[in-house]
């Protein structure tokens, strides 16, 4: 198997980090460095690195900045307490009638008070996602890349993603003309593993797709993601020979990962 | 008790209990700006801004959400809106004198190739660099920093990537320089 320099270096610091699976691909790894020449002076420098940052000291605060803080957490909480109401015997058991009062009105309140909240939050939920999709759907009229990337993301800030939302997200990452948008669909897709739509559009993606960008970011999200069925289409860029060979590199590397 | 706990705790009024946060994290903290800027001065107040703003927003903590992702989120905001305030947020060789600073005070100490590593960061983008101090130094798992950076675990894995390349390139270049005084 040939691997260009860059993506070599990728699988070294892998091998360094120890997410290489044993297998296949990390004896091939381990026989490139034993082999010598720029692999091997490769992993020695990027472990030399790697090695550094891990037994970078830690350091130390300034004496006394506990302390500090401590006075300024005092400081905090006395300006957040809410002052006493001063006490008076003489009227004690009108207060007292009173907190049954206030006791009976108070469990109505919150009863009520926590109707209301539900439905706010609900309000709420719904309104984020109304405008995440509206905010797609517009975003696909737009000319600019950059509005149709920030719909894109802000549909990542909505949390759980409702089918329409998703089916959005799939026609962003199949039909966009920017790469880039494409790619931030994707990203937002992965979060999706155990959705059989969106594997199966991943796929189909992978088949169809003709950007070299676009293509291996799909090949990175469905490793990623652990699909094993993107072997198969792993196996057909292979074994095509009109494909790019970076591309034909991450499938390789890819479908060693999976297997 | 848990982070998680802990903060239940403090929702519900207790507010010192943040000193047992603080005492789990203010090292982590801290180290996570001293690394960021190289300036320890700031850094120190960064970290107490930082408690501080945990004890004003605890509201918003969500308990589905783990206490250190959200710190560090906070963290990340307090070290942004500070350099907006002082209108240097653009300027990416910010913390590049304190970070040789930094790499000063550490040669002092023996060690060489540390000192090396801090100089190379300083050459780097603070995206870069941070993305770094997250994974290899605070040793963030992809996943847990894909959350703080609201991104996908494959584009930190690729953004972490390209950093330690760029890194160890940056790394040899200042032990040239480092050699040839």
């Amino acid at each position: 198997m040939e691997i260009n320099n860059d993506k070599m270096q990728d699988l070294l610091i892998e091998y360094i980090e120890g997410t290489l699976k044993e297998g296949e691909l990390k004896d091939f790894v381990k026989q490139k460095i034993e082999a010598g020449g720029w692999v091997a002076e490769e992993y020695a420098a990027l472990k030399l690195v790697l090695d550094t940052m891990d037994t970078a000291k830690t350091v130390a605060p300034p004496v006394g900045m506990k302390k500090e803080f401590e006075a300024l957490l005092q400081t905090e909480i006395t300006e957040s307490k809410v002052l006493p109401l001063k006490k008076d015997n003489k009227i004690w058991l009108k207060i007292a009638a009173g907190l049954v009062l206030l006791l009976v009105a108070g469990l109505t309140a919150i009863n009520v008070y926590q109707y209301q909240q539900y439905q706010t939050d609900l309000q709420a939920v719904n309104h984020s996602l109304k405008e995440a999709k509206d905010m797609m759907l517009a975003a696909q009229l737009d000319n600019s890349s950059s509005t149709r990337m920030k719909a894109v993301r802000t549909s990542f800030k909505v949390g759980n993603l409702d089918a329409e939302l998703i089916d959005l997200l799939i026609k962003v990452m199949q039909e966009d003309e920017n790469a880039n948008v494409k790619i931030a669909a994707i990203d937002g897709l992965s979060e999706f593993k155990n959705n059989n739509k969106v594997i199966d559009s991943m796929l189909q993606a992978l088949e169809e797709e003709t950007d070299p960008f676009v293509k291996i970011s799909l090949i990175h999200t469905l490793v990623g993601m652990n699909c094993k069925k993107a072997i198969k289409s792993l196996d057909a860029i292979i074994e095509n020979d009109s494909v790019d060979q970076s591309i034909k590199d991450e499938a390789h590397i890819g479908k060693f990962k999976l297997s | 008790m848990t982070d998680e706990a802990i903060m239940q705790l403090i929702q519900k009024g207790q507010l010192d209990k943040i000193s047992e946060l603080y005492e789990r994290y203010h090292l982590m903290v801290y180290n996570y700006f001293v690394k960021l800027s190289g300036d320890r001065d700031t850094s120190k107040d960064l970290v107490q801004n930082t408690f501080l703003r945990i004890i004003k927003y605890h509201g918003s903590f969500k308990e589905s959400s783990t206490f250190k992702n959200w710190l560090f989120q906070i963290a990340r905001n307090i070290y942004y809106d500070h350099y907006k305030e002082v209108k240097l947020v653009n300027n990416q060789n910010v913390g590049v004198e304190n970070l040789f600073n930094l790499a000063d005070e550490v040669e002092e100490g023996g060690d060489q190739k540390e000192s090396i590593l801090y100089a190379a960061l300083s050459k780097m983008s603070r995206e870069d660099r941070e993305i770094l101090i997250l994974s290899k130094f605070q040793k963030y798992k992809y996943q847990d920093i894909g959350k703080i950076l609201t991104c996908s675990e494959n584009t930190v894995k690729a953004r972490v990537f390209r950093a330690i390349k760029k890194l160890k390139q940056h790394y040899f270049e200042m032990e040239k320089l480092s050699y040839g005084n």
